[in-house]
Formats: C-alpha cells, sequence, structure tokens
C-alpha cells in the first residue's frame, strides 16, 4: 500500500474488541487510530505496549506493532523498546491499576530516563477485569459507597504525582471526548520526551451512572488564561481541580534535558 | 626443588585503607607479564565495603585452578583481622610472614618453627620517603617483589600502566614508593623462591564477570540493563565501559523487574540484549522470565550466585539458584540454563548464551557464581572464531496491498504449520517492530497463531508443544555440551558444575580411579552423555555446594541418577578447598 494518507480505520485490525458495551476503552482505541491517521504514522512504525487490566487489551485491535505484557511493566519495556528502535513512535498504555499500584515505581524513573514515548493511563478508579476492587485512585466515598476494601486509604493524584516527578508534558482527557483524547494524544506524540496523558474514563460496569454523572458535570477545560509553560500553574491545578482538561504542563525544550535517541549499533 | 619455585601461594591481610586488593592485583598483572599464571580472590565480610579484607592469590608455572589455603607468604596488617579468615589461612612451615612492626603478639595461628618473620614499619618507611598514606599498597608491592626475587623493572612497568590515566606526578611518586619497598628488603634472603619464569604467551588478567562482559559485547550483545547487585555488578560496570566504541546503550534500572523489563522490550527490537544480576535479583525477575519465554524473545541473563535465600550471605559463594533457574516460574515454560566452569570458559558460555537466546527465541541463564564472578585469573587470550554465533530468523515479509490486507495482516507470529514435521524446532521467521508488512501483537497471555489472546486450551496445548519444541531440538544440539575426564574403567564416576568443577578436577587427577563428567549444559542436560559416561562405573557421586542437592536431585528426577548415587554437598560460603573434596567421598564412603 502506498504511503498515501491513511483514515482512522486503516490502524485498527479485524480483531473483535471485547469491553462491555459503553466502555470508555473504544473511545480512547478510536482516538489512538484517530491520532494516529492524523499525523500521517505508518502502520508499522508505531507501537503500543500495555500492562494487563481492560485497557491493557488496546494494543490487541490495533493494526500496529503491539505487546500485551504483564501487569504493572509496559514503561521498562516501552523504554527499551525506544532505546532499541529510536526512529518508532511508542505508547505505554494501560488502567490506573496497572500504572499507579503495582507499576508506579517504575514512573518516576521513566520520567527521570525521558525517553520520547507516550504514557496513556485509563484511569477509571476502578479494577474492572477483577469485578470491582478499589483502585489507588478511587476516592473514598466511592469506596465508602460500595463498600470496597480501603476506605481509610487516600487515593493518589496522578497528575501531581507525575509533574512532581519531573514530567514534561502532562495532560488530562476524558474518555468521553474523542476529539480532545485525539488532540492530547497528538501533542504528546510530539511532544519529544515523556509524555504522559490521564485520561478520565468510566467503567459502566464497576463504576457505573453515578461517575459518568460525575464527569459529565465536573469536567471542564482548563482556564482560558493557564499557561502550561508555568510548571507553578500546573501544580495549582494539579492540586486543586482534578477535573481540568487540557495541557496542563509542557516543559518548554532545552529547558531540562531533552530526549536522548541516538539509535542502538547492531 | 620446593613447590613454592612451581606454585606459591600468597595472602594479604588488612582493612579498607591498607589497599590489598590492589597490592595483589598488582602482583598478577606482573605475574602475567612474566608469563606466569595465577588466580587472585578476594575474601571480605558481610558488610562487602570497608572493614577487613583478605587478598588471596596463587602464582604458578602452570594453570592454576583453586588458591590454596596453605600459605608461603602473608602480609598482615593487623593480627586481629587474621581473625575473620581463619578457615582461609594457614601458614605453611616456611612461612615468611610480614606484618607491621608495632604488632608484636603473634597469633597461635601464624607461629612456626621453620618460618620467617619480618616486623615492617610502614608508618617510619613512608614518613622518611616523604611518601603519602595512601602509596603504601604499592610500597608494599615492592617488598613483595623482592621477596619473590622478581625483577624492578616487570614492577615499573606494572605500576606505569596502573597509573597511565593518572599525571605524570602520581606515577613518579609511586615508582618511587615501590623502589623504596624493594630496596626495604634489599638484603633479605627468604627460606623459599616463587616462580619466576614462565612460558605462558599473550595472557591477560581478567575476573569472571569481566570475562562475561567482554564475551557478551564481543558475542554481539548491544543493549545492557541491570541493577547493581554483588557479586554482578561488574558485569554491568565493564559493558558499560566496552558500549561506546561499539555503539551500545545501558541503562541501569530502578529495580531487577524493569531490568528484564527493558531488555525484552529492547530485544523485542530486535537488538541482542543482556542483563546481570544474583539470586535475590532473579527472583524478582521471575515473572518476565515467562514472559520473555511465552513472548519468545531472546534474552540472556547472568545470574552470578551468592549463598541465599533472601540476602543470604552476599559475599558468599553457593549453587543454589539451579532449581530456580531450571523450574522458578508459574506455569510451564522453556528456558535454557548454562554454567561457566571457570574464568576461560565464561567467554564459551556467553556466545552458546546468546546464540541459543537467539536462534531458538527463548530466555537463557548463565549461572555464574561468587568465586568465579569476582576472582581475577591470567589467561591466555581466548579465540573465539569457532565460537558459535546464531542469529534471530528474520521473516520475510510482503507489504500489504490495500487497506483490508493491513487490517487482516498477513503475518502470523506464532505460526503453526511447520508443526507436521517432528524435527521443527518451534521457532518462527520474527518482524521486528518497524518492519513494513509485519505488524501483529505479541503477549503475555496466551495467543492464537497471530498473538490474539485465546483462553482456548487446545491452543494452549499447541502452544505449549510449540515452545517446549525447542528444547528438544536445543537438547539435540547441546548433547555434547560437557567435560569428561579419567580414565573410562576408573570405578568412581563423580559429577561436578560450575565453579566447583575445577576443585574436583584437581582432586580427581591425583587419584586413577576417579573420572569426572562437567555438564556445561544444564538444562536442558546433555542426559544421554552423561548415561554414555556412567557405563560401568561402580560408584556414583554428585558434588555440588548447596544444601538439598540440587543437581543430584534434577538428575534423579530426568531419570538419568538412581538411588544408589551419592549426593556429596554442602552449604555455600568458602570454594572447595582439596582435601575437602577427599572428605566428602570419605564420608560418603566412595572411597
Amino acid at each position: 500500500m502506498s504511503d498515501a494518507v491513511r483514515k482512522p480505520i486503516a490502524y485498527r485490525n479485524q480483531c473483535k474488541q471485547v469491553w462491555c458495551t459503553g466502555c470508555g476503552d473504544y473511545g480512547v482505541l478510536k482516538s489512538f487510530t484517530r491520532a494516529f491517521a492524523k499525523l500521517h504514522l505508518a502502520n508499522e512504525k508505531i507501537a503500543i505496549v500495555s500492562g494487563i487490566g481492560c485497557s491493557s487489551r488496546l494494543p490487541g485491535y490495533t493494526a500496529t506493532y503491539g505487546f500485551n505484557t504483564v501487569h504493572g511493566r509496559p514503561l521498562p519495556i516501552a523504554t527499551g523498546l525506544k532505546v532499541a528502535r529510536p526512529e518508532l513512535t511508542v505508547v505505554a498504555c494501560g488502567g490506573d491499576g496497572d500504572g499507579f499500584a503495582i507499576g508506579i515505581g517504575h514512573i518516576p524513573h521513566a520520567i527521570r530516563r525521558n525517553p520520547d514515548l507516550t504514557y496513556f493511563v485509563m484511569d477509571n478508579s476502578i479494577y474492572g477485569l477483577t469485578k470491582g476492587q478499589a483502585s489507588p485512585t478511587t476516592r473514598r466515598e466511592t469506596k465508602e459507597a460500595k463498600g470496597l476494601v480501603g476506605v481509610d486509604e487516600t487515593p493518589i493524584n496522578p497528575v501531581l504525582f507525575v509533574l512532581a516527578s519531573g514530567a514534561g508534558f502532562v495532560a488530562r482527557t476524558q474518555a468521553g471526548d474523542m476529539a480532545h483524547m485525539a488532540e492530547m494524544l497528538q501533542e504528546a506524540i510530539q511532544y519529544p520526551g515523556f509524555a504522559f496523558i490521564h485520561c478520565l474514563s468510566v467503567c459502566v460496569t464497576y463504576q457505573g451512572r453515578s461517575f459518568q454523572d460525575q464527569l459529565d458535570r465536573d469536567v471542564h477545560p482548563l482556564p482560558t488564561d493557564h499557561n502550561p509553560t508555568d510548571a507553578q500553574a500546573a501544580f495549582q491545578i494539579a492540586r486543586t481541580d482534578p477535573w481540568a482538561l487540557g495541557i496542563i504542563y509542557r516543559r518548554p525544550l532545552g529547558e531540562e534535558f531533552d530526549a536522548k535517541s541516538e539509535p542502538v549499533a547492531e | 626443588m620446593r613447590h613454592t619455585e612451581k606454585i606459591l601461594h600468597l595472602t594479604l591481610v588488612g582493612s579498607g585503607g591498607d589497599g590489598v586488593m590492589s597490592t595483589a592485583s598488582m602482583l598478577l598483572r606482573t605475574a602475567a607479564r612474566m608469563g606466569l599464571y595465577g588466580m587472585m580472590t578476594q575474601s571480605y565480610g558481610p558488610q562487602i565495603r570497608g572493614g577487613e579484607s583478605a587478598a588471596h592469590v596463587t602464582i604458578g608455572v602452570e594453570p592454576v585452578a583453586i588458591t590454596g589455603v596453605v600459605k608461603d607468604l602473608i602480609v598482615c596488617f593487623r593480627f586481629e583481622y587474621l581473625s575473620r579468615f581463619a578457615q582461609e589461612i594457614t601458614a605453611a612451615p616456611h612461612v615468611a610472614l610480614f606484618h607491621s612492626a608495632e604488632e608484636t603478639d603473634i597469633p597461635v595461628l601464624l607461629q612456626t618453627k621453620e618460618g620467617m618473620r619480618v616486623p615492617i614499619p610502614f608508618q617510619q618507611i613512608l614518613e622518611e620517603a616523604g611518601l603519602p598514606e595512601i602509596a603504601k599498597n604499592v610500597v608494599v608491592f615492592g617488598m613483595v617483589l623482592r621477596a619473590l626475587g622478581w625483577d624492578l623493572g616487570d614492577g615499573n612497568a606494572c605500576v606505569s600502566e596502573v597509573f597511565s590515566h593518572k599525571s605524570s606526578a602520581v606515577i613518579s611518586s609511586n615508582l618511587r614508593a615501590l623502589e623504596v619497598g624493594y630496596q626495604h628488603l634489599e638484603t633479605l634472603t627468604l627460606p623459599f623462591r616463587g616462580p619466576r619464569h614462565g612460558a605462558a604467551k599473550q595472557t591477560t588478567v581478567i575476573s569472571g564477570n569481566e570475562a562475561c562482559a567482554e564475551a557478551a559485547v564481543d558475542a554481539g550483545c548491544r543493549f545492557y540493563a541491570g541493577y547493581p547487585i554483588t557479586p554482578s555488578s561488574e558485569i554491568l560496570e565493564k559493558v558499560y565501559e566496552l558500549f561506546p566504541a561499539v555503539g551500545g546503550r545501558l541503562v541501569q534500572a530502578e529495580d531487577e523487574i524493569a531490568a528484564i523489563g527493558m531488555i525484552i522490550g529492547a530485544s523485542w527490537g530486535g537488538v541482542k540484549s543482556m542483563t546481570a544480576t544474583s539470586g535475590p535479583g532473579l527472583s524478582l525477575m521471575t515473572e518476565m522470565l515467562g514472559l520473555a519465554s511465552m513472548a519468545e524473545i531472546p534474552v540472556v541473563i547472568v545470574d552470578c550466585q551468592r549463598a541465599g535465600p533472601a540476602t543470604g550471605l552476599p559475599s558468599r559463594m553457593e549453587q543454589s539458584d539451579l532449581w530456580h533457574a531450571i523450574y522458578g516460574g508459574h506455569g510451564d515454560f522453556p528456558r535454557v540454563v548454562l554454567a561457566p566452569t571457570n574464568i576461560r570458559d565464561c567467554y564459551l558460555t556467553m556466545f552458546r548464551a546468546f546464540h541459543l537466546a537467539e536462534t531458538y527465541q527463548l530466555p537463557v541463564l548463565v549461572l555464574s557464581d561468587a568465586n568465579i564472578a569476582q576472582r581475577s585469573e591470567i589467561i591466555e587470550k581466548i579465540d573465539t572464531r569457532g565460537f558459535p554465533r546464531g542469529e534471530r530468523a528474520i521473516a520475510a515479509l510482503e507489504t500489504p496491498g490495500d487497506i483490508d490486507a493491513l487490517r487482516e495482516g498477513i503475518y502470523r507470529r506464532f505460526d503453526l504449520a511447520a508443526a507436521v514435521d517432528d524435527r521443527w524446532p518451534g521457532v518462527n521467521p520474527v518482524a521486528i517492530p518497524g518492519m513494513p508488512g509485519g505488524m501483529h501483537s505479541i503477549a503475555g497471555i496466551e495467543h492464537t497463531e497471530r498473538g490474539t489472546p485465546s483462553a482456548d486450551g487446545a491452543n494452549h496445548e499447541r502452544m505449549n508443544q510449540k515452545r517446549f519444541r525447542k528444547l528438544m531440538a536445543i537438547e539435540r544440539e547441546t548433547a555434547e555440551w560437557c567435560v569428561t575426564s579419567g580414565r573410562a574403567k576408573a570405578p568412581i564416576g563423580l559429577i561436578a558444575w560450575g565453579s566447583c568443577a575445577g576443585v574436583v578436577q584437581e582432586y580427581a587427577l591425583t587419584r586413577d580411579d576417579i573420572a569426572l563428567f562437567v555438564p556445561h549444559m544444564l538444562h536442558p542436560f546433555p542426559a544421554r552423555a552423561l548415561q554414555t559416561f556412567l557405563e560401568g562405573r561402580r560408584t556414583v557421586g554428585v558434588i555440588e555446594m548447596n544444601f538439598q542437592g540440587q543437581l543430584y536431585h534434577h538428575l534423579r528426577g530426568i531419570g538419568v541418577l538412581d538411588g544408589t548415587a551419592h549426593n556429596l554437598r554442602r552449604s555455600g560460603g568458602l570454594p572447595f578447598q582439596l582435601d575437602e573434596i577427599g572428605i566428602l567421598l570419605r564420608e560418603g564412603g566412595l572411597i
């Protein structure tokens, strides 16, 4: 096939998706393919590396290179791949449990190394695949209301965590807004370093309607005067506004280290 | 002629600032320059850095297999340090003992009738010569050089080489320190002479860890990720030193889980990749050992075994990770386990490891141990030209003609079409990310031929069969990766592996009733070769350093040994000594 511009559908394989009807992950998949199409990426130059969980099924549905690894470890594997194949567009993805429970130890170190890859976390604040246990991002009220383990444990704030770890690109989006997700993903892929996207997502089966209602009610764009190169403003948003969507922080290039991408000799 | 002219055992005992390791290392380098062979081992407490330490050096005109316990020459800065090394140090009757002049009470351990005591006023010597404290190790080096009757010129050459990256002032200060030490003992005549003339050519001084690193880079390794852990860290350091010249990349990972994850990622990207660790790290890597096998990604993992479990004895050797290497992990999956027997053997072992990993697309473990890893040896240059260098089979891909073909995907990563052939090794040519037409996904979840998830038990069985075909093919290829010695008719057949093989071999040479089988391949095991070796033996024993007799039980499990075989083992700690082998055999009733 020629390298003519491909439509989003060209990035989807023919494997049947097995998410629940209404799951936010369908939208995420569509936004991935839309962003790839917008960026005119050749299918073979894309590699998606996921962990384990409902959302980590994603690379199984794309006509790209994909690796559905083990629970919590997409970042080390994606980092190794990017070092070996710097010419690839590498996207690591997974859920909130994968990233912010079992895999959280890898996040600050990936950020320190600053590989040119995107880490997309689909955060539905629940363990869906294991049928509804609390995750590290489940709010205390939810745990109380649903009788989940860990009512006394404070949830993690993913955006604050990655900002504090020194990430150069931090954005928040939500699974109900495909255009916004695709836009954030395009920006993240184009950012020459480690880029983090926090995607608020609904688990229709175990979070149910109330979380969707809350999202519908509370998400909003970042203030129009928000300057994403202002780290203090980014921290302020991260601390105070869990529903603001958009590019929260983008470190100007050259301000710290830039991602390295010398190829490995063979 | 005393034995000391053929082989000499010396030891230096001191604490952090005494520089016993660097002195010993200079002696070894000088011996190499003189065409001699030698070995240096280090001994230290659980604190690893700081505290008392001992450097054992054995120098010989023939290749050296072990550092002996009975010392001809001892340099001791503080007698009180000796107690920690009581099991490692025995004074020969003719021992020459150099000790700090301020130490007066000779411990019983070092009292001999014929021996010679040489009190050395280290502080005074340094002060009179205007040398800094830090030069003490070079002064001692000069003294030992003189005591052994070696040329000052060889010492000069060594010092110049060791300090070559320092300023000329530092070099000349150290050359003077050498001379000061040498001249201090100008009038000394020892009751024995050391080896002086060797015929070894083109030798180099190298540790097992350095050898593994050099061999890995020679074998084509271009990505390394690792987490520091004793006794493996020098592999990481050496690879880091070697990589710039060949364009390799190294990442120091946040833990061993990340380390194996990174090498899996890089190897998926088509780059030969490895890590090195020790027992605790291998435990952390175990989940992804299964992932590498399931996703069919070649990786090489060196495990420098130390005494376990948990933290165990971090600075001491043991051979107790064998079961973990062969059986560790959940589920059924093939992996390969190799073990080098000495430093020379690290080269071939690493080439074989990459060869098997790349050819068969699976994880390969190399079981080194603290003894091989951290000792230094003078070895002849290794010619690696004839070593195996298998490469990963790369798929011939077609570019999809239209979007439907692109989405459908033509490439089958785990194609089973060849399974009709009984000799098929279960290996498919691979598409590396970036290659047009090869898009597919791989997974740690069980998958179909295309790599898509499958929960079908029948498919799982077929995929297990495919993956385990690799082991059968490897067993065929490596059936002779073992070494036997001794008479075919010797009534006693011994089996030893890893670094213990050397001392057992030394012992076996002293008797004609013992033959020895040393497997270099531990899994899959060269079982047929062992069966042939065992034919007609009256008694059989497995000698190894672990509590449970891990190789012994493995060999019984795979049906090569029966209940009459002897399990000759002890827990880890110090390396086996020659006489200990005799004791094990006597206690086992074999001799």
